[in-house]
């Protein structure tokens, strides 16, 4: 009996010991993902413009900050991009204002490589697409180029990151960027649904750019605080009824943000709630 | 046997012996390192700590090296290296110091902390803004005590190693500055700051440290052109600020750093700015317009960007029926009272009279009365009283130097060739020369403090510093003396020599400042 008793716990200690460890957080898996703002109401969108550079400059670089995820890298480990087609739902409301149906389009004017950025796989590209052994964040470039069909169109760039050799894709949440490219005025990603200014148009932009000086880009907007913003309300506003003077003196109609709209007059709020 | 027992009872005898002999190497205590002539204290705000230790040893004085350090909470920072300390006080409340002294010849080592208890030199009593000899501002400040009152001159060149450029124009104070403190980057609420301002420049200068904040370009957003225009009025309410620049108008809203680019429109205003309570509308005349108007406040619901022009309409019960735009008329003086002239709101509702003169007649002077009632939205005229005098009555009313309010009484006091007048508005009288002064009488202004006080136990010790005092400053040789005179309902006014202050420089304004929350909120009447 007491032989029995000590061999079934011999071969009980047997199975517990041959149980298949689980995979723990660090078993070896890496990964990497993008940085994001996330105090952003859209912190995978990006813009770039070439707006008000020099007309000399044919590329620039927008820079991206990555994160390693899990182990450390160990050795020089390879970012994969891939470039990945944008498409969005589109909704057909009834009468009675519920949806009906709903279609899946793929968004116009994307960007192509080799037109309006330099493709992933180019080789100059490759030393920065790289975590170095024990680095936590790297910043990687994606250099976007001046095409002629930028002067009048903004082109996006959708892309991700994608399993490498090395590291794999983090939290799609995190993988996944748009970045629109322009040489005209373009929306900046951070002139949300709620900008201080009102809804976006070309010719309300235009006009901020040209009263103040200022590019009215994504860094701009994210460093004002509620007393700048109110600030600029009353230049724009300021500098509109004198330019509306001015244009009323030629005969001219108030500024718009369509001229064949006369409904479309421009205007500014005057006091920036936040 | 025996024998050799002796020998071996003094071999053990010598060698206790020998063991107790004497080799001197006894270890002695040195004496410890004392620090005297350091103790905690007390020091005014801005003023240096000036601190000469003594090291003794044993009672006799020796040679030490110092370090000095401040404390930040446990953090120690090192202040002085010398012998003795002398160091200007940076903060508020208190400071914890620590002397380390270190014995030349031995590196022996003592340390000693003590604490400062840091006193406000600005509490309670006068800001003296004053003109310098070659034209520029600065400041003294009176602090009044239970066992006298203490002066401290020339605090501004003391602040900022020079006077303010220009001559002085007004120094106020509040309780909200919101200040963007550039070491941390992050907004502090509800600095209690002094607003010097002259001609040329405006600061916040912090009360509790007398540290300036900010000055001249951080305090607008769009930097008027002090090379050819010239701040020429202030006025600072509870919640909002003014500047006339030239003519034109700036505003500051509460929480705001800055003030914001002058109103839009063809205007310029007159250097009066005339309010009625904590807040706006401030009463403001137009004199390229000849028109009465009104800076109103921005609001977290929209921004003021224009003067309020009052509307041509009239209350039924108006019958003087004047517009108060198109006046074609002068403005030389307005000012601000108490009493209510408007019959429908007789109480609750201050006065702002304003003497003027039509431009097609020189030979009258038309005094209007304004009643705040209607300065909230502009929509009715609020001119309720008007009476012409004839310049011929008084000609020193016409032309006078001076010009100031009785704060609770229809009265104007005028100093006319140094000579003292008032015109009692309620009798339609003058009476002249109640008072001659001697030098160049530089500064009139009637203040009735009655704001300074404190009658709840709960809020801190009773106290009452409340006075109706009509204040003259003059001017002889370099220095200047401000004459005092009490005001009694059936006294009038009466010199009180006691009071009188002296100084150097020419005195322009002058405020009673206390940290009173009840004047914070009618600081306009002591403007």
């Amino acid at each position: 009996m007491i032989r029995a008793l000590i061999l079934s716990l011999c071969v009980a200690f047997c199975c517990v010991a041959c149980e298949e460890t689980l995979p723990d957080y660090g078993s070896g898996w890496r990964g990497v993902q993008f940085v994001l703002d996330e105090t952003s109401l859209n912190p995978n969108v990006y813009s770039y413009s070439f707006v008000g550079k020099d007309e000399s400059l044919t590329r620039d670089t927008v820079w991206l900050t990555v994160r390693s995820q899990g182990l450390m890298p160990e050795k020089t480990s390879r970012i994969k991009l891939e470039q990945y087609e944008g498409r969005e739902w589109q909704f057909v409301y009834g009468d009675d204002g519920l949806v009906i149906d709903s279609i899946l389009r793929v968004i116009p004017c994307q960007a192509e490589a080799g037109v309006h950025y330099v493709s992933f796989d180019d080789g100059q590209l490759a030393g920065y697409l790289a975590l170095e052994p024990g680095e936590l964040e790297a910043r990687i470039p994606v250099v976007v180029l001046r095409d002629e069909s930028l002067r009048d169109t903004t082109y996006t760039l959708f892309f991700r990151i994608v399993n490498s050799e090395d590291l794999m894709a983090g939290d799609e949440a995190h993988c996944n960027i748009e970045l629109r490219i322009a040489d005209c005025i373009s929306k900046p990603s951070a002139w949300d649904d709620w900008f201080f200014a009102g809804p976006w148009s070309r010719v309300k932009h235009e006009f901020m750019i040209r009263v103040t000086g200022e590019d009215w880009d994504n860094e701009l907007i994210n460093s004002l605080d509620r007393y700048d913003r109110n600030y600029y309300l009353y230049v724009f506003n300021r500098e509109l009824k004198a330019e509306n003077a001015e244009r009323a003196e030629q005969g001219l109609p108030p500024l718009r943000e369509n001229p064949d709209d006369p409904n479309s007059e421009l205007t500014f709020p005057t006091v920036a709630y936040w | 046997m025996k024998y050799i027992y002796y020998l071996m009872t003094v071999l053990v005898v010598g060698l206790l012996f020998s063991a107790c002999y004497d080799k001197e190497n006894t270890i002695r205590r040195l004496p410890d390192l004392v620090i005297g002539n350091v103790a905690s204290g007390s020091v005014k705000t801005g003023e240096p700590i000036e601190i000469t230790p003594t090291c003794t040893m044993g009672g006799e004085e020796v040679e030490c090296t110092y370090n000095w350090y401040r404390y930040h909470g446990s953090l120690a920072e090192l202040i002085s290296e010398e012998a003795s300390l002398e160091w200007r006080v940076d903060t508020i409340g208190s400071v914890t110091l620590q002397v380390e002294a270190t014995h030349v010849e031995t590196g022996i080592q003592s340390l000693l902390s003590f604490t400062y208890t840091i006193v406000p030199r600005i509490d309670r009593g006068w800001l003296i803004l004053k003109e310098t000899s070659d034209g520029n501002t600065d400041m003294d400040v009176s602090l009044v005590q239970a066992n006298g009152t203490e002066f401290a001159t020339d605090v501004l060149s003391l602040a900022l190693g020079q006077p303010m450029r220009g001559r002085p124009v007004s120094v106020l104070s509040t309780d909200n500055y919101m200040w963007y403190n550039p070491e941390t980057g992050s907004a502090e609420n509800y600095q209690v700051c002094l607003t010097p301002v002259s001609e040329k420049e405006i600061l916040m200068y912090r009360v509790a440290d007398e540290k300036v904040l900010v000055r001249n370009e951080d305090l607008f957003f769009e930097v008027p052109d002090f090379a050819s225009g010239s701040i020429e009025a202030y006025m600072k309410l509870s919640n909002n600020a003014s500047l006339i620049h030239d003519g034109r108008a700036h505003l500051m809203q509460q929480g705001t750093a800055a003030f914001m680019p002058a109103l839009l429109g063809n205007y310029h205003l007159a250097p009066y700015q005339v309010c009625y309570g904590y807040s706006n509308p401030m009463l403001v005349y137009d004199e390229l317009n000849s028109s009465f108007g009104l800076l109103q406040s921005s609001s977290n619901m929209s921004t003021v960007m224009e003067i309020k022009y009052f509307d041509n309409a009239y209350r039924d019960l108006d019958e003087l029926r004047i517009s108060p735009s198109g006046m074609n008329a002068d403005l030389i003086y307005m000012g601000q009272t108490d009493g209510s002239i408007d019959p429908e709101h007789l109480t609750n509702y201050g006065t702002a009279y304003a003497l003027m003169q039509k431009k097609d007649d020189r030979d009258n002077l038309l005094l209007y009365g304004l009643t705040s009632y209607e300065w909230y939205t502009g929509a009715y005229s609020p001119i309720r009283f008007a009476r012409t005098i004839p310049v011929s009555r008084c000609e020193a009313f016409a032309t006078a130097d001076f010009y100031t309010m009785h704060q609770t009484r229809n009265q104007i006091y005028f100093i006319k060739d140094n000579q003292l007048s008032y015109y009692d508005i309620d009798d339609d009288t003058f009476v002249m020369n109640i008072h001659t002064f001697e030098g160049e009488v530089t500064y009139c202004k009637y203040i009735a403090n009655n704001y300074d006080y404190n009658e709840s136990s709960w809020s801190g010790p009773l106290y009452d510093s409340r006075f109706d005092r009509l204040l003259v400053a003059t001017s002889s040789g370099t220095g200047y003396t401000i004459h005092s005179f009490n005001w009694f309902v059936n006294g009038g006014l009466t010199l009180v020599p006691d009071l009188e202050m002296r100084g150097e420089g020419k005195v322009r304004f002058m405020l009673w400042y206390t940290s009173n929350w009840r004047l914070f909120n009618n600081i306009y009447r002591y403007s």
